[in-house]
């Protein structure tokens, strides 16, 4: 088996000021083409572990770092945050502070114009991105402030895409968007799992939309992993999830449910559609 | 079927306006070598010349005049401070015209005389600062800063400023509302009292801008952009290259170059340009 | 009942033309808990901030208390009806967290020692800590900054409260923290309370009624569980009631409702079917 693309040894933050160490010692492997859903209450630690995926800690922040980063070869706080972006992509939560310039296109080609590459690979690496994520031609020229945060947020997902980075990560994509925004990324998330082989790494509070989507879940509760699994057996335990703050999608809470009913046993659904096939087989199943 | 728009800075410009015709590098010179008129021009007739040119312009481009009726009572008001700039600050030669007296104050022709130049060159800056703002978008100022040479650093910051200008105009409506809801109505206020309160609107002003470049500079590293300095490391210009400099720049060029030659050479060489040889100065 | 809100066949056009609300009709009584549901850009908060008096009709009136908000100086207007705003930022701007809530009574030109009672009261239903009265807001995380925000409204004592995305950015934990003191306000304090959200489960939980809009008109408005259950005029609307719910809704043809609000009941009406009961 490959070496884990990314690497997280004993990792310990401490923000600068601050007394309270924020990370405490994470332990995690991530492999590469594994999509990643983060979870876990606020100010758990979820967001400052992305930021030390990609650099961001230590290189912009001050404060306190023990432990090791290694993504994709590199040592953390050996290497710049810009070096690092050659194989990590990060996608922030907020759409209109994240979009650089002032227009689709430009936005598009930002990271590819600091890479000095070809103007036709540019070109070409372009119309993949937006193709991917659903983005019309007749966009290319609109200004930010024509487009919804949903539209926002894909074109910052086409951004980060176009660098086609090994591993890419988002930082609570959806939770500044409208219910329209949050499926439209959903399904470009879809999308990706399907048509490019990154690892993805998700945090995420709503978690009814990713469940489907990862190979494996991790839950991250006060500076630590509690737990590392795929999303059936993570999902399994919804009253552990509920002590640690976590909501699980409502069709698992249901499930759980009914097992201390005793009316069922069997595997947790993961979406409506299983959902639906469960009772049915409940209720079906008598008389 | 309404015609198609493009924003700009400060509007919407059709699409089909003639001055999408030209590079941006052309316009952003063109804004220069407007601007240096008034300032080398100081014959009031030649100034208004100027306005009436550019308004003109404004009708060519297809820019909507409804923006400058917008400002007709700020251009109004502008003429009587400058006017009562003058008559305070203007100073007094026995020499002068009084044309009326109010207590101690005495209003000379020489002053008002004088209000009325600024006036002028001022109000031609203007046109040329809004048709600017009408008629460029933050993206032709860093292409035409591109084109023109400017590090791209430079160029960047220089769009980015002005689109926080822009984020800083949504945002302080939104706080002027958020401080509405806190039993407080700015507007309903006494001066000295506004001036006081004014700080509820700088401070979230500021933190949020400050929030925002903390945002903005963590998603510019991430995308890999490397601060070389102003030393422009190698860059392609994807987008610089999607603009092409056509004959119809080069003839702008060379007839806004020549227009600029002949007026440095009026204004050291003659008196042509001057006060003096207003009509102003005959009566 | 007193009737606190009477909001009559208002349209709002905003400056740049758009049409926030057409013709919107809604009154609403003392010690109601409503929701307003809805995409963005289809009026909620159009409606809501007219409600509060931030925008006045174009057409159309707004009786607060039997007042026209047209006619009320805003300064008046704020203690009757608190808006709190999604973005705390927007709002924050004193030095301390104690001179930020204090900022609402001083301003009505309240009695220190009052002023004193107002801020500690609010801190104590938002859940901050005594310690943080010294902080300076901006050091603040996002989830603290919020409740301040909260208690800042709450120091005014306004008996409509109107809350803009209550649960946006909170965990879960937080989420059921803040609706529960909503709630508490609402059941042991007589305010009325408005929230606007997309968060369905939040609305399925709290809300006894909802009012659902679509294009600047009210689409649907009564009882929450009435409101869930129309589920074509919600899908127009692009609305998606909560996945239980959703659920039920795909099991009608095994008879069940199209109006479940939560996991219990689900569960409880699976079970009734499952043991052959009614």
């Amino acid at each position: 088996m490959a070496d884990p693309v990314i690497q997280v040894r004993d990792l310990k933050w401490r923000y600068e000021g601050s007394r309270e160490w924020v990370l405490k010692g994470i332990d995690l492997d991530i492999h590469q083409g594994e999509f990643v859903g983060i979870v876990g209450p606020n100010d758990s630690g979820k967001t400052t572990l992305a930021m030390c995926l990609n650099g961001l800690i230590p290189n912009n922040y001050p404060g306190v770092m023990e432990g090791r980063v290694i993504v994709d070869g590199m040592d953390t706080r050996e290497h710049s945050v810009a070096e690092i972006a050659e194989s990590v992509g990060f996608v922030f939560p907020d759409p209109e502070s994240q979009f650089l310039s002032m227009t689709v296109e430009e936005e598009v080609v930002f990271a590819l114009e600091n890479r000095e590459l070809p103007k036709e690979e540019i070109e070409e690496r372009m119309r993949w991105a937006l193709e991917l994520t659903k983005i019309p031609e007749d966009y290319l020229e609109k200004p930010p402030y024509e487009l919804s945060g949903g539209e926002k947020q894909r074109v910052a997902i086409a951004s980060v895409l176009a660098m086609r980075p090994k591993i890419i990560i988002l930082d609570e994509p959806t939770s500044m968007l409208d219910p329209i925004g949050k499926t439209e990324v959903i399904e470009v998330l879809t999308e990706m799992k399907r048509r490019y082989n990154a690892t993805v790494i998700v945090i995420e509070h709503r978690l009814e939309d990713i469940a489907p989507l990862a190979d494996k879940m991790v839950l991250v509760y006060h500076g630590t992993v509690r737990k590392v699994a795929p999303p059936r057996e993570f999902f399994q335990g919804v009253d552990f999830l509920l002590e640690h703050d976590v909501f699980p999608p409502d069709v698992m809470v249901l499930a759980n449910e009914l097992r201390k009913r005793g009316l069922y046993d069997g595997p947790v659904p993961m979406t409506l559609e299983e959902a639906e096939q469960m009772v049915r087989e409940i209720v079906g199943g008598v008389g | 079927m309404p015609t198609k728009m493009r924003r700009s800075l400060l509007g919407y410009l059709p699409v089909d306006s003639p001055i999408f015709r030209l590079h941006p590098m052309t316009r952003l010179l063109f804004l220069l070598v407007v601007s240096a008129y008034p300032m080398l021009v100081r014959m009031p007739e030649l100034n208004v010349a100027g306005s009436v040119f550019m308004l003109a312009l404004f009708k060519i481009s297809k820019v909507d005049l409804r923006i400058i009726k917008n400002y007709k009572m700020a251009f109004v008001n502008l003429f009587f401070v400058i006017a009562i700039a003058y008559t305070f600050f203007g100073g007094y030669q026995p020499d002068y015209r009084v044309l009326l007296k109010l207590g101690p104050i005495k209003v000379c022709w020489e002053n008002l005389r004088w209000a009325l130049v600024v006036y002028i060159q001022l109000i031609f800056a203007i046109l040329i600062m809004i048709f600017f703002l009408c008629t460029m978008r933050e993206r032709d100022i860093v292409v035409g800063l591109r084109a023109l040479k400017v590090p791209f650093v430079l160029a960047y910051m220089a769009g980015l400023a002005l689109r926080s200008i822009g984020l800083s105009i949504i945002d302080f409506n939104t706080i002027r509302e958020a401080e509405k809801a806190r039993a407080l109505d700015l507007a309903a206020l006494p001066f000295t009292e506004k001036v006081k309160k004014f700080g509820m609107y700088i401070v979230p002003l500021v933190a949020l801008a400050i929030r925002r470049s903390d945002e903005v500079s963590n998603a510019l590293d991430s995308r890999g952009f490397k601060f070389t300095g102003l030393r422009s490391g190698a860059r392609t210009d994807y987008i610089l290259s999607k603009y092409e400099m056509t004959k119809l720049d080069y003839a702008v060029l060379a007839a806004m170059g020549a227009f600029l030659a002949a007026i440095i050479v009026l204004r050291l060489a003659t008196n042509w340009l001057s006060l003096e040889s207003s009509l102003l100065y005959k009566i | 009942m007193v009737e606190v809100i009477r909001v009559e066949n208002v349209t709002y056009v905003y400056p740049d033309g758009t049409v926030g609300l057409r013709d919107a009709s809604l009154r609403v009584e003392e010690g109601e808990f409503l929701a307003f549901i809805g995409q963005n850009g289809s009026g909620k908060t159009t409606l809501s901030k007219n409600i509060a008096g931030l925008l006045k009709p174009t057409k159309g009136d707004v009786w607060v208390f039997g007042r026209n908000t047209k006619e009320v100086p805003m300064s008046e207007l704020a203690t009757m009806v608190g808006y709190i705003f999604q973005n705390p930022d927007h709002q924050l701007f004193n030095q301390t967290v104690y001179d930020e809530i204090a900022y609402g009574p001083r301003n009505l030109k309240l009695p220190e020692e009052e002023v004193e009672e107002r801020v500690r009261e609010a801190m104590e239903i938002v859940g901050l800590d005594e310690s943080y009265r010294d902080e300076h807001p901006f050091f603040l995380s996002k989830g603290l900054r919020q409740r301040v925000a909260i208690a800042s409204i709450l120091a005014m004592r306004p008996k409509v409260i109107i809350v803009d995305e209550p649960t946006t950015g909170q965990d879960f934990r937080q989420s059921i923290d803040i609706m529960d003191f909503l709630t508490m306000l609402n059941r042991e304090h007589g305010h009325t309370i408005i929230i606007i959200t997309h968060d369905m489960p939040i609305v399925a939980k709290y809300a006894e009624r909802t009012v659902a809009m679509a294009g600047g008109r009210i689409i649907l408005d009564g009882p929450t569980r009435w409101v869930f259950s129309q589920s074509e005029i919600l899908a127009q609307a692009n609305i998606k009631p909560p996945q239980v719910t959703r659920l039920a809704q795909r099991l009608t043809d095994l008879d069940f409702p199209p109006d479940v609000l939560s996991v219990e009941e689900m569960a409880c009406l699976i079970e009734q079917r499952a043991r052959g009961g009614a």
